[in-house]
């Protein structure tokens, strides 16, 4: 489950994780969140750096503390996930395909459809 | 104050510094690698903090004392080392025994449990188990202890891989179950990144980092590429010919932005792995083996 040829740490990866289990709907808002010697036995990490991944969350605002109980999926965690993702992920993923675009000379009207193609589920033969 | 403290500390054999004025803290309740090429002072630092050896000069300090032939600290820090000596006519279950007796953490249950798991029979004598077979026999006890402070040196020399990697799985549980500080020292970095919190990096006797492991691993990129004017001549750490318009560079981390930069000017950008990164870090100090021939 953990890349370790990736250039994102481990514990952005831990954090990636959470997020997916959100996005699944595995965790639903207001569900009792992993704790930090869950997730390093899980993923056979430092719990220092599940902790971190915890911690990333935490600061994003998708899960939220409970005194002495633990840590809880915010409300709003799956928005946020969605609208963060679209902000980064795919923002990133977009820059990087139009500059390989840009760099093989595809046209607009192509790029266009092939993106057309692939989202109707097959590969563009132009 | 740290549970384990040095200050300045120089070790001599023959007037050859095998320490050399090396001040650091061991981070409490964490488990801190201790990397660094043959010969770079790992077990020489060990068994200072053990209080196996007297320092030639500065101070060591185990829970406030000096560790030589402290008893306080005896009982405090247990050593794993290749050299353990055990009573020639004891079977490993005396061994366990005596243990018992000594260390009141002692668990009994998981040093019998994990012998079990490695096919050691508590009836054998640790004479006459193989190398491997011995440093798993070291390496249970290590776990079994539970001192606040335990500290390994090379534990898995002679280990089988899934050996290894089962033993590594135990040491993480049992830091979850009972978290305390320890010490590990491996020339195998590779199979510990995951494990580890803290890296220290020595060669010749100094510190040449001391970081968590995280940061290590953000800590430089390697890049493939043709120009190398974008690239900062201060930042390499290692570079190499690829072919006649290729080359490969280890920098540190130059930042998000300049990555970019790097990126769009076609470079390839890759992670370093940690153990590669302190062998450059290392052989920045001696020069590669091409420059023998």
């Amino acid at each position: 489950m953990l890349n370790h040829k990736s250039m994102k740490p481990i514990y952005v990866q831990i954090a990636e994780w959470l997020e997916n289990e959100i996005l699944n709907h595995r965790l639903q808002a207001h569900d009792k969140m992993y704790s930090q010697y869950q997730l390093a036995e899980l993923f056979n990490i430092n719990p220092a750096t599940a902790g971190k991944g915890i911690t990333k969350l935490l600061d994003d605002d998708l899960i939220y503390k409970k005194r002495g109980l633990g840590t809880f999926v915010s409300d709003e965690a799956r928005l946020r996930i969605i609208q963060k993702r679209k902000e980064e992920t795919l923002q990133t993923l977009i820059d990087e395909l139009v500059l390989e675009a840009d760099y093989l000379n595809v046209s607009h009207d192509e790029l266009i459809a092939r993106i057309n193609q692939t989202r109707k589920g097959g590969s563009y033969d132009g | 104050m740290a549970e384990v403290e040095l200050s300045d500390v120089t070790k001599s054999y023959r007037n050859q510094e095998a320490i050399s004025s090396l001040t650091l803290n061991i981070p409490d309740q964490s488990i801190t690698g201790l990397i660094g090429p043959n010969g770079a002072g790992k077990t020489t630092l060990l068994n200072l903090i053990a209080g196996i050896e007297a320092v030639t000069d500065g101070e060591v300090s185990v829970f406030g004392n000096e560790p030589l032939e402290n008893l306080s600290v005896a009982a405090n820090l247990f050593y794993v080392h290749e050299d353990m000596m055990y009573p020639q006519d004891f079977r490993i279950s005396e061994v366990y025994q005596a243990f018992k007796k000594i260390y009141p953490n002692w668990d009994q249950a998981l040093a019998e449990n994990l012998s079990e798991h490695f096919n050691l029979s508590l009836k054998q004598m640790p004479r006459d188990l193989s190398k491997g077979q011995a440093s798993t026999l070291n390496a249970i006890i290590g776990l079994a202890v539970q001192t606040p402070v335990t500290m390994f040196d090379e534990p898995t020399t002679g280990m089988d891989y899934g050996v290894r990697r089962d033993f590594y799985r135990a040491l993480l549980k049992s830091y979850i179950a009972h978290p305390r500080t320890i010490i590990l020292s491996s020339h195998l970095l590779n199979e510990l990144e995951d494990l580890l919190e803290h890296v220290i990096l020595l060669d010749h006797g100094e510190l040449e980092l001391m970081m968590e492991m995280d940061e290590l691993k953000q800590y430089a990129v390697a890049l493939v590429g043709e120009y190398d004017s974008l690239i900062d001549q201060q930042s390499i750490l290692y570079q190499d010919r690829l072919d006649l318009n290729q080359q490969y560079w280890v920098i540190k981390h130059p930042g998000e932005t300049t990555l970019q930069d790097l990126r769009r000017h076609g470079f390839t950008i890759s992670p370093v792995a940690p153990s590669d990164l302190c062998v450059y870090l290392t052989q920045m100090n001696r020069g590669d083996v091409d420059h023998v021939f």
